[in-house]
């Protein structure tokens, strides 16, 4: 799967300076099985990015290419296709069902993915084995951002996005966390998207792009 | 997506709220839907015990008007029917069917003996006829109104006024005699006794009671045999042939005496050899051997909408009718009044209640609505998620369709039980007519909340695309 943006300029960052953005208005292409870093300050449009990229922003000009299409043109149901099987997003509000335990969040997914490590692995790797069982609802950020990410690495997908994977995680914790996406991507031949704000970051990067 | 998924889906989608409204359009809608379903009930329920049969028409009997006195009713008195003037009858406007009634031509008496068995207390006795009509003219035919030669019970139908009058006229003035249900009066033994000497004795029973005909009926096969056994057959009587005042030839057939007749003597004098001074003129005697076989009485089935012209015509032309427990007009006013009433209020309380059940769930997705965006971003179809609330709705109202029909097979058994002891009876369990509203009903209501679910869940979606 490659993603293409052309001339892509959101909206709301019309009237901002965009001029030394690498993205905004150019013309870039993501070809897995990359490790891409989007590097920006806060307002810049990370979020916005990965919102066009998985189909849940159109206000913006310019055109956004999957596998040649645009995806404009696309249907609901083919963005459901692509959201089941080949696009997993982790967002920055992570989108944890709060009425339910962490487990239930887990197995909540339409499909998921068989290979690779199993869920329980994965809580084990996190050190979050132990909060199965617990609403989602009594835990912290921290865990909550941890989970979401298992959820994201239990499904099927060609790409993952990433808003800021390890903004409430201790650095022990990010390093085991990149570890545990590195494996499962590598399994999956995907590419990763991920934004974050600072230089420093655990995850391999084969591209770096700035806002 | 497998059942666990389902689940966690179902637990996922859990609305907080909305539980009164929901009692509220449940309560509507048991209401409207167990008011719509009795209204057709009660409908099909009255048609039955009007004995509507034939929906649309009524019955009259038909005969000649019977004037003059005493002395001239004795004398021979043709009142049947011609051919020609049933053949002007069935020309009438109205008339969908014509039968003649036919009667015994034998002396009968009955004892009817109420206490269930024969000689046991005091029985009823009254000289009576039997008559016999076309099954099709018949406002019920019981399983056993079928007779054969040998068959050792006579079924008799009589006239359902006969069993009030009984218990309401007769019973209450003769301490002899009870009151009589349905039941009990078609238990009793009924001795039919044939004969001036009463020399030969059959029993009956009452089959039925009829709300239409008001005669004392027999099955025809069973009155065509006893004519032909106890009546003896008019065309073996012998008579002697009188010319010039003495008798000419030995004894001679009735058969053989209309031959005659036929050919040549108009003023045929004869006489019976039992009577042979008895001198008669053979055309009158032959005008009251043939009576015996000559209709009397009609019975018409007449559309309702002409009922009145035809029976004001009839009237003109000199006939008397009777209308067979005629079915009063105000009684299908009250019946169609009743109707329209609970099934109008039924199905504005169902519509109500549609309203009230959309509302809701709409109110129920639009608090899932977040929920259901981030569902629908996981790869969850808005298919799969309307389900969950349909299937939501498809329980409660699965439970108040039963309810429903519950409740209205309760009440229509309640008032079963109540006018079986006026001696009215409808049909066990709900009618096919109801089941099929009651199935329509739940397919319709269903559709509906099936197509506002769908569109809720996408319109919320949509909203909340972010």
């Amino acid at each position: 799967m490659i993603i293409s943006l052309d001339q892509v300029i959101p909206h709301p960052l019309m009237e901002s300076g965009i001029s030394s953005s690498e993205i905004w208005g150019k013309s870039v292409t993501f070809e897995k099985p990359n490790f891409i870093r989007i590097e920006a300050q806060s307002g810049k449009g990370k979020s916005t990015l990965l919102h066009i990229l998985y189909g849940l922003r159109f206000d913006y000009q310019g055109s956004c290419i999957i596998d040649g299409l645009n995806t404009s043109s696309f249907s609901k149901e083919k963005w459901r296709g692509l959201w089941t099987d080949q696009l997993s997003l982790v967002f920055q509000d992570l989108r944890l069902f709060l009425n339910l335990s962490a487990k239930e969040n887990l197995e909540l997914l339409p499909s998921t993915y068989k290979e690779g490590p199993s869920m329980v692995d994965m809580c084990k790797e996190l050190s979050i084995d132990h909060l199965l069982d617990c609403p989602v609802a009594t835990l912290s950020f921290g865990q909550r951002q941890r989970f979401a990410l298992v959820r994201s690495l239990l499904k099927p997908f060609d790409w993952l996005l990433l808003d800021e994977p390890f903004s409430h995680l201790d650095e022990k914790n990010a390093v085991r966390a990149a570890h545990l996406i590195k494996t499962c991507a590598q399994i999956r031949k995907a590419g990763v998207l991920y934004t974050s704000l600072s230089t420093s970051n655990p995850l391999p990067n084969d591209h770096t792009l700035s806002l | 997506m497998n059942p666990k998924v389902r689940s966690i889906l179902r637990l996922c989608l859990h609305p907080s709220s909305s539980g009164k409204e929901l009692m509220l359009a449940a309560l509507g809608c048991l209401l409207g839907s167990f008011l719509l379903l009795f209204a057709v009930q009660f409908y099909t329920d009255s048609q039955r015990l009007i004995g509507e049969k034939d929906p649309g028409s009524s019955f009259f009997t038909l005969n000649k008007k019977v004037q003059g006195g005493l002395l001239q009713n004795l004398s021979s008195n043709n009142k049947s029917f011609t051919q020609n003037e049933i053949e002007q009858i069935k020309e009438i406007e109205g008339v969908e069917d014509l039968g003649s009634f036919s009667r015994n031509h034998f002396p009968l008496t009955v004892h009817v003996w109420p206490a269930g068995k024969i000689g046991l207390g005091s029985a009823a006795r009254a000289d009576l006829f039997f008559e016999a009509i076309p099954n099709r003219f018949l406002d019920q035919i019981p399983d056993s109104w079928d007779w054969e030669e040998n068959d050792s019970i006579v079924p008799i139908i009589v006239p359902k006024f006969y069993l009030d009058l009984w218990n309401f006229g007769l019973a209450p003035s003769r301490p002899e005699y009870p009151a009589l249900s349905l039941d009990a009066a078609s238990s009793m033994p009924v001795e039919i006794w044939i004969g001036e000497d009463q020399s030969q004795k059959m029993i009956g029973r009452f089959v039925a009671f009829s709300k239409r005909i008001n005669s004392v009926l027999v099955p025809q096969k069973f009155l065509e045999w006893a004519n032909r056994t106890f009546a003896g057959d008019p065309n073996q009587k012998y008579f002697f042939v009188w010319k010039n005042d003495e008798i000419s030839s030995p004894p001679v057939s009735f058969s053989d005496l209309k031959n005659l007749a036929e050919s040549s003597l108009d003023d045929l004098l004869v006489s019976p050899i039992e009577e042979p001074a008895k001198r008669i003129l053979f055309q009158s005697l032959s005008g009251n051997q043939s009576e015996d076989n000559q209709t009397a009485r009609l019975i018409l089935k007449v559309k309702d909408s002409e009922a009145q012209i035809f029976s004001d015509k009839i009237g003109r032309v000199g006939y008397e009718t009777n209308r067979e427990m005629p079915q009063s007009g105000w009684v299908q006013q009250i019946v169609s009044l009743l109707t329209w009433g609970a099934g109008g209020l039924g199905g504005l309380l169902s519509i109500l209640s549609i309203g009230t059940f959309t509302s809701s769930f709409k109110l129920m997705i639009a608090q899932s609505s977040g929920v259901a965006r981030d569902l629908t971003h996981l790869g969850f179809s808005e298919k799969q998620i309307s389900w969950v609330f349909f299937q939501k709705f498809s329980k409660l109202f699965g439970l108040i369709w039963i309810a429903s029909l519950l409740l209205c097979f309760a009440i229509k058994e309640m008032v079963q039980s109540m006018i079986k002891a006026y001696g009215l009876e409808t049909s066990d369990g709900l009618s096919w007519v109801t089941l099929l509203l009651a199935i329509l009903y739940a397919a319709v209501f269903t559709g509906i909340n099936y197509l506002v679910i769908r569109g809720a869940v996408s319109t919320f979606c949509k909203n909340t695309q972010n």
